[in-house]
């Protein structure tokens, strides 16, 4: 009575059940900045969706979630579009770059094996390395939202920074840097997205608070606009070439994530840059313990099906 | 000639026994209520009454299989002596996506006896596994688990009643669970009458699983018109999304 068919992943799934979890993912997005697919597509598949259909579809949600997310989040001043287009760009060419990446790499035939430490090592390094740096935040002097730079001993960072040609001024972040950055940047998590699979999100907001050295709120709304049109991209591409793309399951889910996302940026204007970090920090490394078990334990069925991970 | 009347007697006595399996297959039949499923917005799998007939002595071991395709599958090892990774791809022909196995108890034995022509283990002989020297039997033995986990592999070995026998038949009547899960198409469902370990007799009857209503419209726009399709998803998400921004504004939320 309660449940719909969905009609591309063949497979009839509770209507309540998944709209709480696009509630429950879309708040992480808008508290964070993140897309969650990182949470959202093991959890579809849990549900008994097939892993490239509930890949596909999560980015049709997402699409829902991060219009939402950059709406309120704009409202407050929070996004900075000159950075999010710099970003756009780089996290397009780089995961044109990925997608070729990995095809050398499955010809190799090690491609799972490195995609599994990438993944790991990515996860543990970010989420270590930000969780200290927000705990010393917190110890330290607790100065709101400015306090996001980066650690002291990053002076020759810093030099390499200002040597850089084509410096603009980021009006809405407050820094001034070279417009190659971005580029730079972008281009290097859309390479590492594309190979692990995910929308980036996670990666890309370490990046932009620690090498873009936006203050953490402008980063969450930024990368909230940066995503959504990674992932409008990504739903045409996968509807027209592969047919993964679900439409009632994003629906059923865009109900609870766009919503989520509104109450997101609610709790994230309350909370200090510090405390959002160590957040996002316990949230990474919480992925990275489960991938690390999924890694180490042994499987419980020795076979899967091809196209998740 | 002795050896010559022993060779007329035993051709008689196996043209007779030719002559007998045809009167046994005539006595088994089974039928389908529904015969065709209907999946609509709201489906969530579906049932169906099996009954039929089969000689006195025998028991009933019912199959439920469909949709032959090609499976691309991972295979998962150890790598570096720890670490549980997917180590290389093997890919199973003519693997059926449903298997559903309902029988009584007296045949419980095969379901899963590596001897049984039925069973799961009759799969083996069915599906082509490549590359040809990865070890078929245990691969098949995990694809069944995960089957198994979707539900479109299923067995039950209680599901067939019967009914007091007269006349030398006696009726049998079972319920086949449709999965949510079991893809539109057409499916066989095959009855086998067994005496003594040995198939006396088979019937046969096809179950149609279609979509019908919006999931039929969705699947066509997704399938034929696919382009379109993903620029409606779009613009759904895009839509929602600004109506909750707006909604939430007008509830005096942010400032």
């Amino acid at each position: 009575m309660f449940h719909m068919y969905l009609p591309i992943a063949g497979n009839s799934v509770n209507i309540f059940l998944i709209f709480g979890l696009g509630g429950f993912v879309g708040l992480l997005s808008g508290i964070f900045g993140v897309g969650g697919g990182f949470l959202m597509t093991p959890l579809l598949m849990m549900f008994g969706i097939p892993p490239t259909v509930a890949a596909a579809t999560d980015s049709n949600q997402i699409v829902g979630a991060s219009t939402s997310g950059t709406l309120a989040h704009w409202r407050l001043g929070n996004v900075d579009f000159k950075m999010g287009f710099m970003l756009l760009i780089g996290g397009i060419l780089g995961g044109t770059l990925g997608v070729e990446v990995i095809k050398v790499l499955r010809a190799m035939g090690n491609a799972d094996f490195l995609i599994n430490i990438t993944y790991v090592l990515m996860l543990g390094g970010v989420g270590i390395y930000m969780f200290i740096d927000s705990v010393q935040g917190l110890r330290g002097s607790n100065a709101p939202v400015k306090s996001t730079g980066a650690p002291k001993k990053e002076s020759t960072y810093a030099k390499i920074l200002n040597a850089l040609p084509m410096q603009t001024h980021f009006e809405k972040s407050g820094v001034r840097i070279s417009l190659v950055l971005p580029l730079v940047f972008g281009t290097l998590v859309g390479v590492l997205a594309a190979i692990m699979g995910v929308g980036g999100g996670f990666i890309m907001v370490p990046v932009m608070v620690y090498m873009l050295r936006m203050p953490m709120h402008v980063v969450v709304g930024t990368s909230l606009f940066q995503i959504l049109f990674t992932c409008v991209n990504v739903t045409i591409m996968q509807s027209y070439s592969n047919h993964t793309v679900d439409f009632v399951l994003a629906l059923l889910l865009l109900l609870g994530s766009t919503i989520g996302a509104q109450v997101g940026t609610k709790i994230s204007k309350k909370l200090k840059a510090d405390q959002l970090k160590i957040l996002l920090a316990s949230l990474v490394l919480l992925v990275c313990v489960k991938m690390l078990a999924g890694i180490l334990m042994r499987p419980e069925i020795m076979v899967s099906i091809q196209g998740g991970h | 000639m002795n050896k010559k009347i022993l060779f007329h007697i035993s051709f008689l006595a196996g043209l007779l026994a030719l002559l007998a399996s045809p009167c046994l297959a005539a006595d088994v039949s089974i039928n389908l209520d529904p015969s065709v499923i209907n999946i609509s917005a709201f489906y969530n799998g579906s049932s169906v009454k099996l009954s039929g007939t089969i000689p006195a002595k025998a028991e009933a071991f019912i199959r439920l299989s469909g949709l032959k395709r090609e499976i691309h599958l991972k295979k998962k090892g150890k790598v570096a002596g720890i670490l549980w990774m997917n180590t290389g791809d093997v890919t199973f022909n003519d693997v059926p996506d449903t298997y559903i196995l309902l029988t009584s108890s007296g045949l419980k034995d095969e379901i899963d006896s590596p001897q049984s022509s039925l069973g799961f283990t009759a799969l083996e002989k069915q599906i082509d596994v490549e590359p040809a020297d990865s070890d078929k039997s245990f691969l098949i033995r995990e694809f069944v688990k995960l089957q198994k986990k979707n539900l479109v592999y299923a067995s039950d070995a209680d599901a067939v009643q019967y009914a007091t026998a007269a006349g030398g038949l006696r009726t049998f009547t079972a319920v086949a669970t449709i999965p949510p899960k079991m893809k539109p198409g057409t499916y066989t469902i095959e009855v086998f009458a067994l005496e003594n370990g040995a198939v006396t007799g088979t019937a046969t009857k096809t179950l149609t699983v279609k979509e019908t209503g919006f999931p039929k419209q969705l699947s066509n726009l997704a399938f034929n018109h696919s382009l379109l399709y993903g620029i409606m998803a779009v613009l759904v998400a895009l839509v929602a999304g600004l109506i909750t921004g707006v909604l939430f504004k007008g509830k005096g939320g942010v400032h």
